[in-house]
């Protein structure tokens, strides 16, 4: 095993798959950085270009466009407000803040290092989890899906306000997030529900359009509002040198990335989660890993921990999400199941084979992951003060050129004009939302979840009856999800007990 | 301010939710029963939230969601009406779109936009629009064959001209 994983780099390291991954890297730095052209569609684009490369080369080339596309997008996503991926978008709750108080270059700093230890990390799973892959798939039934679910839910709690008026604001906003995610066709009966008469609606309420409104357009309202720039009337010099306490604080939080990003793994190896559910259980947990009530108000006014958790976990996702697809060829997300495509197109058939005959192969994959995103951070750490002083661009010069690569990213992904009714629809919900003290994040969890979550629940009870809550899987993802929710009770509670000063 | 508007998006929820129920009476039995469930929970937190938030009842909450702060420190009346302004706009641009197309109604849009409400000079406002058109063409248009369709206005004086011809 360690002669293929040494084999592996060396794969890597020969002239033409080092070049097309340093192609591909570029590509994907851009089209991080960019809105509405997402990785997935990147991939699609360039399928057609692997046909006359060898596996030692396509490989490195959509993989190493593949990785980085999170890490890049997180820099929009802290500059601007704007998710320069849908998988970014969690970002946006303490990077956004912290640009706005002149700490951008330290968000940067965390977004970017988080990014880079949990993309390690996941190709590290990667490695590691080949020997043990086949009984863990094997273990995941739709019931222990479910389950992860609920976790993911429960999360809610955790990123809803921390008096009971917050909690029962939160969990209105959730509910109706799943509420949302009830249009379209029902999952068992093909039903069309909620959808008006309109074409448009029977696959479900568009995520992206809906995220990039729900997020980007209250931010801009703000922008305009303050009449200011991004990060007010700050001195460049401040902009900037927060880069290196930002990379220092991804260490100083280093267990906390570790989690994250082993959060990250778990749910990118499940298949039919999709990569933005586990950015927000990510980011609930970042939150309720604070101690104190004053810690914890700081989360969404610009909490470093807040950049840090779904940094790490929207990048380790990839290593792991690698795992089902190329050992079974059942693709995790949507744009595994392009790169699915482009291994079949280079000749390589998923399954035993990769684990066998191809073991080195598979391992240039894990190093590709890890090799493609220390370059990415390191070119971008190279320019990050002048992205930093962006943040400096007068509003009025900002705001039209980020309304329109809203419309550009909510039209982009599916070409369809009836997205952006969709984005600008929920640009004044988010907005409302705001003014009304209901919290955005839990709403787009429920608007995430509710599909899967009714899918599996029905899959769960026509296979196995009510029996599937006894199922050891379950039982333990349960007790898990009861911590989850009892941790944030139980810490206020704690919090309550020690007197104000200690 | 911020508890009415609380009141009156809690009991919008409310009435989706009570929409729901009502719709699932039409759909088969595997097909309303997770909705169901759902809108009953949404209803019964919009009832202990639509008493919470009643104004005047919990003065203390605004500001205390886990979510980004509106700026505070702007007069009220200029934000409002700023806010009022920004929301015309992009309304504006959503209705140049289904008129003019995407292309030509992002180019009129920036320019408009940094002319009118941005104050900008000529050569901002020209190189500005310049580059985002460029980008658009180069990227959308050219590279990566994004089909924008013509708006309606344009479509409509196409087939007037086609039929004048």
């Amino acid at each position: 095993m360690l002669d293929s994983l040494q084999e592996g780099l060396l794969l890597l390291f020969h002239a033409k798959p080092f070049l097309y991954m340093l192609l591909g890297v570029f590509i994907g730095f851009w089209v991080g950085i960019l809105p509405g052209i997402g990785g997935s569609a990147t991939l699609a684009i360039m399928l057609p270009f692997i046909y006359r490369m060898t596996p030692q080369e396509g490989i490195p080339f959509l993989l190493g466009m593949h990785s980085v596309v999170q890490t890049t997008g997180d820099i929009t996503s802290v500059l601007f407000g704007i998710p320069g991926e849908p998988t970014t978008v969690a970002t946006i709750m303490d990077g956004y803040p912290m640009a706005k108080k002149g700490e951008a270059g330290r968000a940067l700093g965390a977004a970017l290092m988080s990014s880079l230890v949990g993309a390690i990390i996941g190709a590290i799973v990667l490695v590691v989890a080949i020997p043990l892959v086949k009984p863990l798939i094997l273990a995941c039934g739709s019931p222990e899906m479910l389950m992860v679910i609920i976790i993911g839910l429960t999360s809610i709690a955790g990123l809803s306000s921390k008096d009971g008026r917050g909690l029962t604001a939160g969990l209105l906003a959730g509910g109706f997030g799943l509420l949302c995610a009830m249009v379209g066709e029902a999952p068992q009966t093909g039903t069309l529900r909620l959808t008006f008469g309109q074409m448009a609606l029977w696959n479900g309420i568009p995520l992206v359009p809906a995220i990039i409104g729900i997020f980007t357009i209250p931010e801009i309202v703000d922008l305009k509002v303050r009449g200011t720039s991004i990060a007010g009337n700050l001195s460049p010099e401040k902009l900037s040198s927060g880069v290196m306490e930002g990379i220092r604080d991804t260490f100083r939080h280093g267990w906390l990335v570790i989690r994250c990003s082993l959060i990250g793994s778990w749910i990118g190896f499940l298949p039919g989660l999709g990569g933005a559910v586990s950015q927000w259980i990510a980011y609930g947990h970042a939150v309720q890993s604070s101690r104190t009530k004053e810690e914890r108000a700081g989360f969404g006014k610009g909490d470093v921990r807040g950049v840090l958790g779904p940094g790490a976990a929207n990048n380790s996702k990839e290593g792991a999400g690698l795992i089902p697809t190329i050992a079974f060829g059942i693709p995790a997300t949507g744009s595994m199941s392009i790169l699915l495509s482009g291994l079949i197109i280079l000749g390589l058939a998923p399954g035993p084979d990769m684990l066998t005959k191809h073991l080195a192969l598979t391992f240039s994959m894990a190093w590709t992951i890890a090799l493609a995103n220390i370059i990415t951070v390191a070119v971008s750490l190279l320019f990050i003060n002048h992205f930093a002083r962006l943040t400096l661009i007068r509003g009025n010069l900002l705001i039209p050129v980020i309304v329109f690569l809203c419309f550009l990213g909510a039209y982009g992904t599916e070409n369809r004009m009836g997205d952006l009714l969709v984005m600008v629809a929920f640009g004044f919900l988010g907005y409302w939302m705001l003014r009304a003290g209901l919290p955005r994040p839990p709403f787009i969890i429920g608007l995430l979840l509710g599909e899967p979550a009714e899918t599996y629940l029905a899959l769960s009870t026509q296979l196995y009856g009510f029996n599937w809550l006894f199922r050891p899987g379950v039982v333990i993802l349960m007790l898990l999800a009861v911590a989850v929710v009892l941790y944030p009770m139980l810490s206020g509670w704690r919090m309550q007990k020690v007197p104000h000063g200690k | 301010m911020a508890n009415k508007g609380a009141t009156i998006l809690t009991f919008c929820i409310m009435a989706a939710a009570v929409a729901v129920l009502i719709a699932t009476r039409q759909w088969p039995r595997d097909a309303a029963q997770f909705p169901t469930g759902i809108a009953l929970f949404v209803c019964g937190m919009a009832v202990i939230n639509f008493l919470t938030s009643w104004p005047g009842n919990n003065k203390e909450h605004a500001g205390k969601t886990m979510d980004l702060q509106l700026a505070a420190e702007a007069d009220p009346a200029r934000a409002d009406r700023n806010t009022i302004t920004i929301f015309l706009w992009i309304l504006g641009f959503l209705l140049c779109i289904f008129l003019c197309g995407f292309p030509l109604a992002s180019l009129l849009f920036i320019f408009l936009y940094l002319r009118l409400e941005g104050r900008e000079g000529w050569r901002v406002c020209v190189g500005m629009t310049a580059t985002a058109g460029l980008f658009l063409y180069l990227l959308y248009m050219l590279a990566l064959k994004t089909s924008f369709r013509s708006g309606w206005l344009l479509e409509w004086l196409r087939n007037y001209l086609a039929a004048s011809n």
